[in-house]
């Protein structure tokens, strides 16, 4: 008797254990999908952070507020029209098809803290420590100690040779006299000899041939340096990571440079576009739970409170002063939109492996001989492009498999420049 | 003889350093030859002078938001200029209906820009796992098949022009227009969770 009664004990204490990590399960899967896109359980986001929610207010009245909220503010319940007025009278959408049973599975998932999650956006991981370069602080120290060592032993060595020379010397003073007269000799000889003989011959050759090198050098020099910026890479006012964005997160180029396709310029995105992200992004687990250095400088720009999730009301925004990289000069035309949209060329291909730069530099020179041999080279896609009909149809009647951009006029010298 | 080697080492050093100095790398943007060629005289609309602070502009920017409750040309038919930025003007949004013809045209530039804006969370087959959301970055973003036939049309246009919830805004980056495009593409996810089968390429209007 007592035995079958501890054996429906453990069976239903092993039953409720499985119910309840059901629950957790079912809850989590129902929080990711009707709940994040408001609340965090550890973060204030949209709404109110939701840890501890179950010790603010009863089960009851939880479950009626998720189903309908308006209307347990509607009743004139205390709680409920303080936090309605705290944040700024926005309601929280009613979720009638929530049964009570999955409400509850929510909460239980809540009071767990969100364990699989928390791990990923909560605790700093052990690789973000500090380091300071190439060489730990010690290894400093120990070079540059080994260098101060190296530099005495050099100047003891040379002190070593004066005095054994002057012994030598002073032992054998005919052979001293005669390597001295001999470097007397010969230097003369050798490095005047032509000037003595052939005084204007030799200035026109050494002068011809220093013509000849500095100007080859000067003419490569203005060639490939003076006004071209290739390789510019300038400190941005923000250390924003291409790498990251369009490398790791694959995030097109044209979310943020969206007139691109548009018009002229592929234009620097507004901070409304970073704020689309980095209202929540705020990589707080690599900065020790505070907000990142390099993110909260948008908020200082647009004048947002990271902490209340608002921005500040009357604040003056300021506009983030990225450092244009790509200038072309202003006597050349030059439209992304024609190039993006209707020519479509890769963003790389004059821009370089920008999704592998954690710093943009400047890949190709710019140059207008790096422009005309493209000119030269690209086939216009003509078959899948409603712009060029008219072009794919004579180049059909005149059996022709393709056509180059230059063909189709664009070397004209006009066309760039005007 | 001693103060001739000091004079050609002082030559070669600083030419070397002008040289070095014409040169672009790093935060030197290299010689500039005629820069009265390279730098416009006039204001141009979305590039910015460094050096040429706009004198008229707050901010010294070039760049201005259009004045409000203008319409953009060609935008007439897509806009709607009643949507308040209220609880109430979602709630209005219910009565739009999509202007836009379910064209192929208008299909296949909807998922044109849905591939550019939305899928880093949506993720490219609607599901709400894009690469920011896959990786724990954002949180989960519910999936079309589950969202999409508790809302409609209208409050998904509000939703994407104003932003809603933790969702930004896109009103300044897609026209009107767009966001119709975009939204016939999304309602392909209604009804199935693979990604749609649209033609990639944008032909006829």
């Amino acid at each position: 008797m007592k035995l079958n009664k501890l054996l429906f004990l453990l069976a239903a204490f092993f039953l409720g254990a499985k119910l309840t990590m059901a629950d957790v399960a079912e809850g989590e899967k129902l929080f990711n999908a009707n709940c994040t896109s408001c609340h965090a359980i550890n973060d204030k986001v949209v709404g109110p952070a939701l840890k501890d929610v179950d010790k603010r207010q009863s089960e009851a009245w939880l479950i009626k507020w998720i189903q309908n909220s308006q209307a347990v503010i509607k009743s004139g319940d205390e709680y409920a029209n303080k936090l309605y007025k705290e944040y700024n009278q926005s309601a929280m959408t009613a979720f009638p098809q929530l049964k009570d049973d999955q409400v509850k599975s929510i909460l239980a998932y809540i009071k767990t803290g969100g364990a699989a999650t928390t791990v990923e956006n909560g605790t700093p991981t052990a690789t973000a420590k500090t380091e300071d370069g190439f060489y730990s602080q010690g290894m400093q120290i120990g070079l540059l100690i080994f260098a101060v060592i190296l530099l005495i032993i050099i100047f003891i060595l040379t002190k070593i040779r004066k005095v054994v020379g002057k012994i030598h010397d002073e032992k054998y003073p005919e052979e001293a006299d005669e390597i001295k007269i001999h470097w007397k000799q010969n230097k003369k000889s050798t490095r005047f000899k032509l000037f003595v003989k052939h005084p204007v011959v030799g200035t026109l050759a050494v002068g011809a041939l220093l013509t000849v090198v500095l100007g080859l050098y000067g003419y490569d020099y203005g060639q490939t340096k003076v006004g071209v910026q290739k390789g510019y890479a300038p400190v941005q006012p923000i250390n924003y990571s291409h790498e990251l964005h369009a490398g790791k997160y694959k995030i097109n180029c044209q979310y943020c440079h969206s007139s691109a396709d548009k018009g002229k310029q592929a234009s620097i995105p507004s901070a409304s576009t970073c704020m689309n992200c980095h209202t929540y992004v705020k990589a707080k687990a690599k900065y020790n739970g505070k907000v990142s250095p390099e993110i909260q400088k948008i908020y200082n720009a647009v004048g947002y409170d990271a902490q209340n999730g608002t921005y500040i009301a009357g604040f003056k925004q300021q506009p983030i002063k990225w450092v244009r990289i790509h200038n072309l000069p202003d006597h050349a035309y030059f439209n992304h939109a024609q190039h993006v949209k209707i020519g479509k060329v890769e963003c790389q291909a004059c821009h370089g492996p920008i999704e592998t730069m954690k710093v943009v530099s400047q890949q190709r020179s710019l140059q207008m001989g790096w422009c005309i041999n493209c000119h030269r080279e690209a086939k216009v896609d003509v078959a899948n492009n409603d712009y060029y009909e008219k072009l794919h149809k004579d180049l059909k009647a005149s059996n022709k498999d393709f056509i180059t951009v230059a063909q189709n006029g664009g070397l004209e010298c006009a066309k760039c420049h005007y | 003889m001693k103060l001739n080697k000091i004079s050609i080492a002082i030559l070669v050093s600083s030419s070397i350093a002008i040289f070095a100095s014409c040169s672009a790398g790093g935060d030197n943007p290299g010689m500039e030859y005629a820069p009265n060629m390279y730098h416009s005289f006039g204001y141009e609309p979305l590039t910015q002078e460094a050096d040429k602070p706009n004198t008229i502009n707050a901010n010294g920017m070039n760049m201005r938001l259009p004045a409000e409750h203008t319409i953009a040309r060609g935008q007439l038919d897509f806009a709607t200029y009643n949507l308040a930025k209220t609880a109430e003007g979602y709630e209005a949004a219910s009565s739009l209906k999509n202007p836009a013809p379910a064209s192929v045209y208008n299909l296949a530039e909807g998922k044109r820009l849905f591939n550019i804006n939305c899928t880093p969370c949506h993720g490219e087959d609607g599901q709400g796992n894009g690469t920011i959301v896959a990786d724990g970055k954002f949180p989960k973003v519910p999936s079309y098949a589950e969202r999409l036939p508790t809302i409609n049309d209208g409050k998904a246009f509000y939703s994407i022009k104003y932003g809603r919830n933790l969702m930004g805004a896109y009103g300044t980056v897609l026209t009107p227009s767009q966001i119709w495009q975009v939204i016939h593409y999304i309602n392909t996810y209604k009804t199935s969770t693979a990604v749609a089968a649209v033609a990639d390429t944008t032909v006829k209007k």
